[in-house]
């Protein structure tokens, strides 16, 4: 038996099923023996690497609240408990880490030369501790804002000015109507795509520069 | 099958938690979460090395999984569908990275040639037996290529076997072996050479100590 | 089997040659290379595949890129790139396909960073089509899973079934004799969905408007909702929906109240105080119709 072969019959078999031909190669061979034993220190000491790890808990909160949010879980959910708003700004948090960015995103409030304005939302209102979420976190969008001149960095800019409008429009309503169930759908909403654009605008600048 | 399957943690089975997960059933989505998330997770985990990016890697699998299981025929197990998701949302998010390292030019090479063991000429033949611990094949195995990663971590890992990552992975079982060989030969290469640098590292630091100088003065 | 075209690796001397004859009218003209377009590189790859494939797409240079089927089990792929900033790499692992387009570098000639992909795919295949520029999405006669995200650009569907996730920020979705199950989601992106036989329909903008113009089908859930847009439906006699309109601070256009009847299960469905709202049924009520929008017009109309 030559070398290739046995390599190609351990590649086909593994480890354990080395039959008779092959145990006489390697008594024969220094450097096949070397293979076989090194293969199983390896595949041993991967076999001891834990299977399963404890996944960190936002995991699930942030998830479910996405599956609400798309209403593919079907459930009435307190829109209005901290729970809930917890559970969003988990989601926030770690939808925006996907572009590898160790901070949230957001638009701050106080972008220079940045229309419109923001409505503050007072602090009773069960989205001031998500919108002080979004404006706590970075971003370079301040940045971003005076030097992106690409067409797509544009289209982001005018995306996330809709989403802004929209925001204050349903904060508003929100504020009169604290019962309103659908206008809590729709700032719900709001909220996350605002977070997907600013994701989508760092990424972007990041290809960019 | 392999070893370490998720325990049932409750009275409820997959088949049941499925039918009312395509309902909109929010306890039964949590229930499949649970039987199945510390897999996903650790496979995510494996693949990234950084906890913020398994964690989104690992939401992003379940939440497609989530959104099309009204799609989930039962052609396959729950799980291969789940693992096939959350690989290709693993590989998607490598291959938006553009640093050197993580080529995919040897994810797939069936008409590779390499044959024989490596014969490093010249330098000191080290086994691994008694060698190789958790830090340093944990290491070794982030070096890996994200296709050799992928199958040597689901097969020497998670314990999937070939006709399982075949479904997985979206390949034959022929190449699922090829790829498991191909991962194994490369880590095997890459903990030689950390033992070597291990070794040369220890080498320098004695000579470095007062005593041993004082003592190879004496014998000069 | 793989190709790769990104500048990183060492130019063979023909291929050299190739661009300094195709760039040669240029210079020869005296124009400034970095202000007259550069030549166009063609490259064309095919992949035999045994069963349904799945074909992935990143794309981060802008262009079109155009999917369309075939009897064949091979995958085609032509890519026809403005100039060598955008890298094209292309891979397979048994029946699964990897495009990716990248842009190495800035560069100041117009319309650098363009490239247009043509894919040719057996006809039950899936896809996942990732788009970070302004190109526009095209599929044809493809059957399968498919999830497609852009973000400026447009997607076009049109004989295409499945399951279908269409997500975009800026881009509108143009839907014609789509099946299956569909999910679109956008900030300010429309959508048209043109004689459909959708089973499952989600769709939901901020700012963009929703048209839904076909069939309901028996048992199908239909959901459309936008914030500021103008949200209709188009029926006609042979359909069966019950329907369910809410809208918190727009109007409801009803202009075929002649055929809308009370909820005909008998449901009594009860309004909010907070918006205003129209339920009923079209006939027997075999589908399920939910129109919202926050401040948008909702529409609903039968066709002659």
């Amino acid at each position: 038996m030559k070398c290739t072969e046995l390599e190609r019959f351990v590649e086909q078999e593994g480890l354990d099923l080395l039959g008779n031909a092959q145990q006489e190669h390697l008594a024969e061979c220094a450097a096949c023996q070397a293979l076989v034993a090194d293969f199983a220190a390896l595949t041993s000491a991967a076999r001891a690497l834990p299977a399963e790890v404890d996944p960190p808990p936002q995991i699930w909160l942030a998830l479910r609240a996405q599956l609400e949010a798309e209403k593919i879980i079907r459930t009435s959910s307190d829109l209005a408990s901290s729970s809930w708003s917890d559970s969003l700004a988990g989601f926030f948090r770690l939808h925006a880490l996907q572009f590898g960015f160790a901070a949230a995103v957001l638009v701050a409030a106080a972008l220079v030369g940045w229309p419109p304005e923001q409505h503050p939302v007072p602090a009773a209102t069960p989205y001031a501790e998500t919108a002080a979420v979004l404006t706590r976190e970075v971003a370079h969008v301040q940045t971003l804002a005076k030097t992106a001149a690409s067409p797509v960095s544009q289209s982001l800019r005018a995306n996330l000015q809709v989403v802004d409008n929209f925001i204050a429009t349903c904060e508003r309503r929100v504020q009169q109507e604290p019962q309103d169930e659908v206008a809590h759908e729709y700032l719900t909403g709001a909220y996350q795509q605002k977070a997907e654009i600013l994701a989508a605008m760092m990424d972007t600048q990041a290809g960019e520069n | 099958m392999a070893r370490n399957r998720p325990a049932e943690t409750k009275p409820l089975t997959e088949a049941d938690a499925i039918r009312l997960a395509q309902k909109g059933d929010a306890a039964a989505f949590e229930h499949l979460y649970g039987l199945h998330s510390r897999r996903v997770y650790a496979l995510c985990l494996r693949m990234v090395a950084n906890p913020a990016d398994a964690e989104d890697l690992a939401q992003e699998a379940f939440l497609q999984l989530f959104r099309k299981i009204a799609t989930f025929r039962g052609e396959s197990a729950f799980s291969t569908w789940l693992h096939r998701m959350t690989v290709n949302v693993v590989l998607m998010r490598l291959r938006k990275k553009t640093l050197p390292a993580v080529s995919l030019e040897e994810t797939m090479d069936p008409d590779d040639e390499n044959s024989g063991p490596k014969r490093d000429v010249g330098a000191p033949d080290l086994r691994l037996s008694g060698a190789v611990d958790r830090v340093n094949i944990e290491r070794c195995i982030e070096q890996l290529p994200p296709g050799y990663k992928t199958v040597f971590v689901l097969h020497d890992v998670q314990g999937y076997e070939h006709n399982e990552i075949a479904g997985i992975m979206g390949c034959s079982v022929g190449n699922s072996k090829s790829q498991l060989h191909k991962a194994r030969t490369r880590l095997r290469e890459h903990l030689q050479e950390e033992l070597r640098s291990q070794a040369r590292q220890a080498r320098q630091d004695l000579q470095d100590q007062p005593a041993a100088k004082a003592v190879t003065k004496s014998n000069e | 089997m793989r190709s790769k075209l990104n500048s990183g690796i060492t130019i063979p001397a023909a291929w050299l040659s190739f661009c300094l004859l195709a760039a040669s009218p240029v210079l020869l003209a005296g124009q400034s290379v970095d202000q007259a377009p550069a030549p166009s590189l063609r490259v064309e790859r095919h992949f035999t595949v045994s069963h349904r494939p799945v074909v992935t797409i990143q794309n981060a240079a802008s262009g079109r890129v155009e999917v369309k089927s075939w009897k064949n089990a091979e995958v085609v792929i032509k890519a026809n790139r403005v100039s060598d900033r955008v890298g094209v790499e292309m891979e397979q692992a048994d029946s699964r396909i990897a495009l990716t387009a990248s842009l190495a570098e800035k560069s100041s000639r117009p319309g650098d960073g363009e490239s247009n992909f043509e894919i040719t795919v057996p006809e039950e295949t899936d896809l996942e089509i990732h788009t970070t520029n302004m190109g526009t999405i095209y599929i044809e006669q493809v059957y399968g899973d498919m999830t497609l995200e852009s973000r400026a650009g447009d997607v076009h569907l049109k004989e295409v079934s499945g399951y279908i996730i269409v997500k975009t920020l800026g881009g509108s979705l143009l839907c014609t004799q789509c099946a299956g199950k569909l999910n679109f989601t956008s900030v300010s992106g429309g959508a048209q969905f043109l004689q459909p036989q959708l089973s499952s329909l989600s769709a939901s903008s901020t700012s963009g408007n929703l048209l839904y113009d076909g069939d309901f089908l028996r048992t199908g859930i239909y959901t459309l909702k936008s914030g500021m847009g103008l949200v209709e439906v188009r029926f006609s006699d042979s359909d069966s929906f019950d329907l369910r309109a809410i809208t918190t601070t727009g109007t409801v256009d009803n202009q075929a109240a002649a055929f809308l009847k009370p909820d005909s299960h008998g449901l009594k469905h009860l309004s909010s105080k907070f918006a205003h709202s129209l339920t009923g049924s079209v006939n027997a009520g075999l589908a399920q119709v939910n129109l919202s929008t926050f401040s948008g017009t909702i529409r609903i109309r039968k066709r002659d």
